[in-house]
Parts: C-alpha cells; structure tokens; sequence
C-alpha cells in the first residue's frame, strides 16, 4: 500500500496510530510514519480520524466505493 | 470581461472583502468591468451579458429568490461566494425562529425599533425556510468563507478571471494549525469565556469546542493562531462534505472521544446549543440537513416552534 503523509499538514496527534487496527502508523518526531504500510487493509479508518486530512492512501478513494447523494457530487466538483 | 456582484440574505461582507484587495483590485478593474454591485456602486439592475456573476448571501426572502433567477438569466457563470451563499451560512440560524418571534424582535422589542410598533407589510415576504443559494438553481462555482480571507483572493479572483487552473489546499483548517494536538486526560467541556487557552496545545484538547477539524480550511487557521477556537466559518471540510455517515457533529464527538478517552455518551452531555456552537454557519443548507445523521432537522423543529 502507497501511503502518502503529509507533514506539513499533520498535528501530531496520533489518533491514527490509535485507530488503526493493523498498528501500521508510528509516531515520529511529532509526524505520523506509516511504519508498515504492508500491513494495512485500505479501510481508511486513519481518513476519517485525521483533523488535518494529511494522510493519503493511492488508489483507494471512499467515495467511489459507496457512492452517494448526486447534488453532493455535483458541489464537491465545484468548490475551488 | 463583465463581472457582477450581488448581495442576497447577507451583510455585504464578502463585498467588503473583494475591496479589501486594496491595490489589487486596480489590476481588476484594469482585466474586468465591474458593472453591478449595491455596495460599491448605484446601478440598480443586473445588465445583460455578465460574464461572472458573484453571489453573496442566502436566499430567504422571495426578493433574494428572484434576484437570483434573474442573474442566472443573465450570467455565463454564476459563483457561490461566500458561506451564506454556499451553506445558508448565519443567515440560515433565522430558522430557529418562528416568523412572529423574527419579526416582533426586528420591529418591536429592539432598542432602535419605531414606537409605533407597525410590522412592515410592503416588503417581501419570506420563504418557508433558508436556502443556500445551490440548493435553488445551478451553481459554477463555490467559494467559501465568512468572508472568503483576502490572502485567498488574491489568488483565485485573478485566475477566476483569466479562466486559470490553480492548485490549492482543500485539506481541514487543522492542517494549517501550528498547534500541537495530543491525547488528554480529565478533559471536560468550556464555556468561550473560561480561562485564557495556552497558546501552544490544541484549543480542542484544552477543553474548547475548536471546530478546526471538521471545517475547511484557507484561512491560514487565523483564530486558532490568535487563541480564538474556530466556529467552522468556512464551512465543513470536504470529507465532512462528501461523506454521507459524517456529519458535523458526529465528527466532533467522535475525534474528541478519541482524543480523551471519554466515551461518546459522556462527552454528548456536555455539549451546549449545538445550533449555535457547531451549526451556525450550515444550518440553511439542504446538503448539510439531509445528512443521514445530521442534527439540523432536529434543531430545527425543537426551536421554531
């Protein structure tokens, strides 16, 4: 698994490394490492408990696998 | 190039914060006509033929309603501007009223209202609810924030108007914290006015409802860094946005009962007026109130009696 943290944006705060339940985040100098990104499963559960959404899993996108309201979609395109 | 700026349900703000690109704004004026405007100058009616229409505000009244139509008539591209425009924004909290208590607070019960007490029947009435303004027709773009922060705009309008592609952050106002966020123990909620916050540790962790984490950033985390917690102004962030089982309020619960070791229940009960603490700035949106989860219809009922 590509697992991409981005350090700038990361707090610090380990909830990740909490959350996931295949221990694949270690906390280093203040910043999340995917320690053992074989390890992990994709269930993004470390996504969903990020505050500063710095962690980006390749090729894995929540949305695409259960897919929701139209008019969210439609806005979602539309922020910039 | 012909842009336009309007203001529906809102308080000219994001106007003000188009004008507080200072000397930017002559290298505006200089790529684009601004033809239309209320706030800044004294046409009256949408021309034709605008190239970039920029709503500001929500929709509340039948006025605002038409309004729009007609500069969606009238414009090739008609941009959310702002987080009224966007999620109702504050105006959308006016649901937690009756009609009766709005209107006898505005013209009766404040200091400034008339003796006489006469509600106003000549001006336009107003819709059964808020809207944002995409909820009611097609939107291009959205921009958000309460106002959208100048440093900001000094990237997008340009590139708006020059039909430019940019990248920009569309991670959480937490991403751009330089707090340091941490596991605590003995947490317990506080009041704003409660003790000073250190400046160094999340305002979150420290016992105040930051709401950083769930909304979405580009403000430079400005009040977070001026020991302010957030109250979500720019609206949610886009994964609160995108995904149907999260929610604002879920969200929070959650991320502080990981964060203190609190179970969820216990952490529930020290919430206070959630419509104001965490949905202020999303309760007149429809996106937002369908939520499998969202509390907004709730709070809704319960208060507007």
């Amino acid at each position: 698994m590509d697992i991409r943290v981005d350090t700038d944006a990361c707090v610090g705060c380990g909830l990740c490394v909490k959350d996931c339940p295949m221990d694949v985040y270690e906390l280093r100098d203040g910043v999340s490492v995917p320690v053992k990104p074989k390890n992990c499963m994709g269930c993004l559960s470390c996504h969903e408990i990020c505050p500063a959404q710095a962690l980006e899993h390749r090729g894995i996108y929540p949305a695409r696998r259960h897919y929701i309201d139209m008019r969210v979609c439609e806005m979602l395109n539309r922020v910039i | 190039m012909k842009i336009a700026i309007e203001e529906l349900a809102g308080c000219s703000g994001c106007t003000i914060a188009v004008l507080d690109l200072h000397e930017m704004l002559l290298d505006l004026v200089a790529q684009a006509d601004i033809v239309y405007s209320p706030v800044i100058m004294d046409v009256k009616e949408p021309p034709e033929g605008i190239d970039i229409a920029f709503v500001t505000g929500a929709i509340r009244n039948e006025e605002n309603h038409e309004r729009l139509k007609l500069l969606r008539k009238r414009a090739k591209k008609v941009v959310a501007f702002g987080t009224c425009a966007c999620y109702g924004g504050v105006s959308g909290l006016s649901m937690l009223s009756s009609n009766d208590e709005l209107f006898n607070y505005v013209y009766r019960e404040t200091a400034t209202a008339d003796d006489d007490g006469v509600i106003p029947n000549d001006v336009p009435p107003f819709l059964y609810r808020a809207f944002a303004v995409g909820d009611i027709t097609k939107i291009d773009y959205y921009i958000t924030g309460c106002p959208p922060k100048e440093a900001f705009l000094r990237q997008i309008i340009p590139a708006i108007i020059a039909g430019d592609t940019l990248a920009l952050s569309r991670k959480s106002v937490c991403a751009e914290c330089d707090r340091k966020m941490g596991p605590v123990e003995n947490w317990s909620l506080k009041r704003r006015h409660e003790g000073i916050p250190d400046r160094e540790h999340c305002l979150l962790g420290q016992g105040y409802l930051c709401l950083g984490s769930v909304t979405f950033g580009r403000c430079g985390a400005a009040c977070p860094k001026n020991n302010v917690p957030c109250t979500g102004c720019n609206g949610p962030s886009l994964d609160v946005l995108r995904e149907p089982c999260r929610d604002i309020y879920n969200m929070m619960l959650r991320r502080i009962s990981d964060l203190t070791d609190k179970p969820q229940k216990e952490v529930e009960k020290e919430f206070y007026d959630v419509a104001h603490t965490m949905y202020a700035f999303t309760i007149g949106s429809l996106i937002m109130e369908d939520k499998e989860n969202s509390k907004i219809r709730d709070l809704v009922k319960e208060r507007s009696g």
